[in-house]
């Protein structure tokens, strides 16, 4: 749980209809986000969807073409206002660390700090929190790419910002690196009690880093909570579908159940207006797909191997396709006949329309 | 922080310069060129010569120093001394015309001087003991610049390969000397020589010629020195060079060593042109009386024999003798020519190019 | 490899906005200041009004000149071209063996002046004057321009996409030429353009070989013609050429984006194995270094030999030298302040404004020698008289002769410096120009000072801005070596230019070294 402390009520960050257009490719269309103060929030989106532009509008990189951003209160954007990147204490940490390549790792995080004893103590406190109090002499170039994010985490909080900002932070690393750099760099960051955004595209790293995740799609948030929220109860297809596997099927409101080819399936929240008979969009996770005796008939078709699970796409009685997530021991063999239900709550939509 | 402000302040700045160059540019290039009158002469042996002066000179340091160093021994001026190409000293002097620094300038030829006469930068000298050592011949018509030494061009000739030699630069276009004679076609006294061809035959009589010179195939050397020892080594029979040479490398080697004889050309033919090396006072100098004395000493008595006993060359005050080997100038007869008529020598190697006796 | 993919609308962002008032004051003086060449030639062209200018520019003699100088020019370009990319080739991508040694070799041609050069040649063989005895020396003497930044450029480039080209059937030859020396065309191209002018305005080479090309005449008209209306007029031609050279590479090179390619580690790439083409390549080296370096050098190191017994002016030859390196230095220097704007402008902005101010800088650098001198002169004596003749005005002379060669190191050193870092110290509290001059020039800081060490070797060499221009009673070694062998006192001028080349090569070495430097620096982490 985050740390919205009763001592900080107010959002650090707060955007407002931000819209940015390059040429006639409109970017961002109205993006609306609230960072609460202590907390970690990521914005998650595709690649080219624009969350880096949203960033470097939020840091002073780029104007808005309409809509506001406000840090602490302060508008630092939008209407008349362009308070610069140089006085709007938002701390950046790039994709690639950016060190400067010319200083070595004790002037890189003390840049921002003004000389003196003061600075040389809080550069210290700083390197220790990152972890690499002991490579202060290093060059750049002597330094992984994990730790050069790591000595850019420090740079960037050294100055005590109001909001640090971080771009794809991880996605510049090897996989087998990439989850410890970021458990570490999480942990920072919750340790100096700082706020901070973060953009990706990997779902997985912003379900399980964030307090809250941010979904980018279209130019706009399309839906912004903590990450269980999100994946049980998207807001809308898209980003049922973007947010995990996703098996979308028809189904029909049968009083406080709906029918659907996998067969009666409890929904979580009814969309409003919809009665018995009424045409729903059905989205079940793969994981809620179980095995079981007396389910609906399938045929077993080809197995993905995930190491810790598979994938199979089962061909069920009526047709239909679906995949479902089993563990190792469960999944069947090509052309095996499986019996399956699903478990828990599902998210249901509005049919959008006859005919789709 | 809106972008509007730069935008107008860099036109301002802009303006600013633009206005402030055009006005400075508007005034300035009327001076150097129009030939005002040249600045009434003065006269230095009245005052003593104190203080500094700047001399442009277009002979070598080499040379120059020794009669600088006597100058300064004698009068107390301390002189700095700018060595270069004459011709380039004479363009420096025409482009900072009015506001030079120099107060002398001590020229290799006289084309040069002439060039920097006509734009009217130079100060009249004063007749007494200074223009009138000199044959008219050999000084400004104005008395803007006066001669200091003489150089007279000559045929250095291999007596074996040549033992009768020609004695007219017609002669020279005869069928034996074919392949056979040698210039320098970058140096300076074959072009003013070139000149004074165009000016006593016409454009079309100097073309004559030299198509009929470059039928010849001469052989082409870097520098007169080099057209020189090809003569004495027999590598050529005949060379187109000044008169000093010669006596150069008797002066290095010993007499006995050199094979090659100077030729002096027949009385009256363009071959045998005297060119003087010179000077003249600028009339912007700050110190004329002073700078004046020195053009004085350049032309006393010590300072002529030196330059008869170092270079070989013709001492121009009269009365003062040549080097003992040398004819006298007097029975020479070189072709009358005024010497400011060889001031413009680009027509020249306009000319040698058409020909194709200058660039390849 | 990830991040060498740029996203869209980040590849290139130079502003297109106005720049700030701090930077375009300073880059307007200096570039006002490079084209006072420019004012001074308009001014003496139209001496005698319009009429007579036309009348004199639209001879067929002018035309001729036009032709014989470009056809020195393209010929000695496509020449440098060829042997500077392929003396890069083989210094950086190639296993032949003393690669280390020739990396520096190959850039000490720079020491050698053109017109020691040539005069070496013809001495030796007057027969070889004419075209090919003037391109033989220019090529000579210029190949370094090109060789030097294609060397630091094929430094940097990720060797990836060789392996890949490989995997997809491409044979060695090809990838060299059609890939790893096409991706240095930037390099290659700003070296072409400095050759293009270096060949149209070289006098010594041009003069000893007796080719009829502008510059000659020119200098003509000036020193024998006494003419200057008609030098000027020329000069103005020579422009209007320069102004087309400078286009057509601004053009060719706005197509290829500068910028670094890949974001990680650059590691070293495997050497090309040379295996049976290393016969020719090792006769490519002995021939290109004999010509431009040895041949030279042994001719100076002959010409002392015939000294006898004369003593040397030790004392002639330390103050020349004093005067030379120090002269240099002050230029040096000068040069590079001046530059630093100009470049930050270049590369970080985009823009009408931006590229004029760009190329105004080096519109001047066709013009000879001679035609700087006098036009110096003529700035100095009317405007500022009182340091005329006096360092400052030729350090002046040689800021507008020399500009363009830092403006080019200057800019690349800086593009290869990406704009986030200076976004990044902005987040930290900089504001936009201390983050130039915190982040963005400390960074540049080895490609500024390869160029500026290319200044300081350019004033060394340099003859007639400072035959005009020097304090009266100041030599260098330039003048003094000049002085002599106007009067064939080779074995004087000998001590001269044994003692230039010698300390020319103190700033060649730190050139080539600081680009060693700069290929390395580049890349450094693994992953």
């Amino acid at each position: 749980m985050s740390a919205e402390a009763t001592h900080e009520t107010a959002p650090v960050l707060e955007v407002r209809g931000l819209r940015k257009s390059f040429g006639d490719r409109c970017v961002l269309d109205g993006v609306d986000l609230v960072v609460p103060a202590g907390s970690i929030t990521a914005v998650l989106g595709p690649s080219g969807c624009g969350k880096t532009t949203l960033l470097r509008i939020v840091a002073g990189f780029e104007h808005p073409d309409a809509g506001t951003v406000t840090v602490r209160g302060v508008r630092v954007a939008g209407e008349g206002t362009d308070v610069p990147p140089e006085r709007r204490r938002v701390g950046v940490v790039p994709q690639e660390g950016a060190l400067f390549p010319h200083l070595d790792v004790r002037r890189n995080v003390g840049f921002g700090l003004p000389r003196g004893a003061a600075s040389t103590e809080r550069i210290r406190a700083c390197l220790e929190l990152v972890g690499l109090a002991d490579r202060a002499d290093a060059r750049p170039d002597q330094l992984s790419g994990g730790q050069q994010q790591r000595v850019a985490l420090a740079r960037a909080l050294a100055p005590n910002p109001s909001l640090v900002v971080l771009d794809e932070p991880f996605s510049a690393l090897d996989t087998a690196l990439r989850a410890k750099v970021r458990d570490e760099v999480v942990g920072a960051l919750r340790a100096a009690g700082a706020t901070a955004v973060f953009v990706t595209h990997d779902q997985e790293e912003a379900l399980s880093t964030a307090d809250r995740v941010g979904v980018l799609l279209n130019g706009r948030v399309a839906q912004c909570g903590e990450p269980i929220e999100l994946y049980r109860a998207p807001a809308s297809i898209e980003v049922a579908r973007f947010l995990g596997e996703a098996v979308v099927l028809p189904g029909e409101l049968d009083r406080d159940v709906v029918r659907c080819a996998l067969g009666a399936v409890v929904p979580g929240a009814v969309p409003p207006g919809a009665s018995s008979g009424s045409f729903l969009t059905v989205v079940v996770r793969p994981e809620q797909i179980v095995p079981s005796a007396d389910g609906v008939g399938a045929t077993a078709g080809e197995t993905t191997y995930f190491g810790h699970d598979g994938l199979v796409r089962l061909h069920l009685d009526d047709g239909t396709e679906v995949d479902a997530r089993w563990a190792p021991p469960l999944l069947p063999r090509p052309g095996d006949r499986v019996g399956v239900r699903v478990v828990g709550e599902v998210a249901v939509y509005a049919a959008p329309g006859p005919g789709r | 922080m809106s972008h509007r402000p730069s935008a107008r302040a860099a036109a301002a700045v802009f303006a600013l310069l633009a206005a402030a160059l055009a006005a400075c540019g508007g005034s300035s290039s009327s001076e150097s060129n129009s030939a005002s009158a040249t600045a009434s002469t003065i006269d230095d042996t009245a005052a003593t010569p104190t203080g500094t002066i700047t001399v442009y000179s277009g002979r070598t340091e080499k040379l120059v120093k020794p009669v600088i160093d006597r100058f300064t021994a004698a009068t107390g001026v301390t002189v700095e001394l700018r060595a270069g190409d004459s011709g380039a000293l004479a363009a420096q002097i025409l482009t900072e015309g009015k506001a030079s620094p120099a107060d002398v300038f001590f020229s290799q030829d006289a084309g040069a001087l002439g060039a920097v006469a006509d734009a009217g930068l130079l100060r009249t000298l004063p007749a007494k003991g200074l223009l009138d050592v000199v044959d008219p011949a050999y000084r400004a018509t104005d008395g803007t610049w006066v001669g200091t030494s003489g150089r007279v061009r000559v045929l250095v000739v291999n007596p074996t390969l040549a033992p009768n030699p020609p004695k007219t630069i017609d002669d020279l276009l005869a069928p034996a000397w074919k392949g056979r004679l040698g210039y320098a076609p970058t140096n300076a006294s074959w072009q003013s020589f070139v000149t004074a061809l165009r000016v006593l035959r016409g454009e079309e009589g100097a073309k004559t010629w030299l198509t009929a010179f470059a039928a010849q195939q001469p052989k082409a050397y870097e520098k007169n020195g080099a057209v020189r020892d090809a003569v004495d080594k027999g590598e050529i029979a005949i060379g187109l060079v000044n008169h000093y040479y010669l006596y150069e490398k008797i002066a290095a080697g010993g007499a006995a060593k050199v094979v090659a004889k100077n030729v002096y050309l027949a009385p009256g033919d363009p071959g045998g042109l005297v060119n003087v090396a010179g000077a003249a006072v600028l009339a912007s100098s700050d110190n004329a009386v002073a700078a004046q004395a020195f053009v004085r000493f350049l032309l006393n008595e010590e300072s002529q024999s030196y330059f008869a006993t170092t270079t070989f060359e013709y001492p121009l005050r009269t009365g003062v003798p040549q080097a003992s080997d040398l004819p006298t100038l007097a029975s020479l007869r070189p072709p009358k020519i005024d010497l400011a008529d060889l001031e413009s020598i680009e027509k020249t190697q306009e000319l040698l190019a058409s020909v194709g006796l200058l660039t390849k | 490899m990830t991040t060498a993919v740029a996203t869209g609308s980040r590849a290139r962002r130079r502003r297109v906005e106005l720049p700030p008032w701090q930077l375009l004051g300073p880059t307007v003086v200096v570039a006002l200041v490079a084209l006072a060449p420019i004012w001074y030639l308009v001014d003496q062209a139209l001496d005698r009004g319009w009429g007579p200018a036309i009348e004199e520019v639209a001879q067929r003699r002018t035309v001729d000149l036009v032709v014989r100088s470009t056809a020195l020019a393209g010929f000695v370009t496509l020449a440098t071209v060829l042997v500077g990319a392929a003396a890069a080739w083989i210094v950086a991508r190639s296993d032949l063996p003393g690669r280390r040694v020739l990396r520096v070799a190959f850039a000490m041609p720079l020491a050698v002046p053109s017109y020691l050069s040539a005069f070496a040649w013809v001495s030796w063989d007057p027969s070889i004057a004419g075209f090919w005895g003037a391109a033989l020396v220019l090529v000579a003497t210029s190949y370094p321009y090109v060789y030097l930044p294609v060397v630091a450029a094929l430094g940097r480039i990720d060797p990836a996409q060789e392996e890949i080209a490989r995997s997809l059937g491409w044979g060695e030859g090809r990838i060299a030429v059609g890939l790893t020396l096409r991706q240095a065309r930037p390099a290659v191209l700003a070296g072409a353009l400095l050759v293009a002018q270096y060949a149209y305005m070289d006098f010594g080479a041009v003069a000893t070989m007796r080719y009829e090309a502008f510059t000659w005449v020119v200098y003509g008209a000036y020193r024998a013609g006494f003419n200057p209306t008609r030098a000027a007029l020329l000069s103005v031609v020579l422009v209007a050429v320069s102004i087309v050279l400078v286009t057509a590479e601004g053009i060719a090179r706005g197509r290829v984006d500068a910028s670094r390619v890949g974001g990680g580690a650059a590691r070293r790439g495997r050497p090309v194995r040379l295996g049976r083409a290393t016969g020719p390549a090792a006769v490519f080296v002995v021939v290109v270094l004999g010509v431009a370096l040895a041949f030279p050098v042994v001719s100076v190191v002959s010409w002392s030999l015939w000294r006898g017994g004369e003593a040397v002016a030790f004392g002639e030859v330390f103050s020349a030298l004093w005067a030379t390196v120090g002269v240099s230095a002050i230029a040096a220097l000068v040069t590079a302040v001046a530059a630093l704007p100009v470049g930050l402008l270049a590369s970080r902005y985009r823009g009408w404004i931006a590229r004029r101010l760009e190329q105004a800088t080096y519109v001047a650098h066709t013009l000879p020698g001679v035609v700087l001198a006098i036009s110096m002169v003529y700035v100095g004596v009317r405007l500022l008289r009182p340091v005329y003749q006096e360092l400052p005005v030729l350090a002046l002379a040689y800021v507008v002769a020399f500009l363009p060669l830092l403006v080019g190191s200057v800019r690349a050193a800086i593009e290869a410096v990406p704009e986030r870092l200076e976004d990044i110290a902005r987040s930290l509290g900089t504001s936009r120009s201390g983050a130039w001059w915190r982040v963005t020039l400390p960074a540049a800081r080895p490609g500024i000072a390869a160029g500026t060490a290319l200044v300081f070797l350019a004033t060394m060499k340099e003859l007639p801005i400072t035959l005009l221009l020097r304090p009266t009673g100041t030599e260098t070694l330039a003048t003094r070596l000049w002085g002599h062998t106007t009067l064939s006192d080779y074995s004087a001028a000998a001590p001269f230019a044994l003692t230039l080349l010698v300390v020319a090569a103190v700033p060649t070495a730190l050139l080539s070294g600081l680009l060693l430097v700069r290929g390395r620096e580049d890349g450094g982490h693994v992953g």
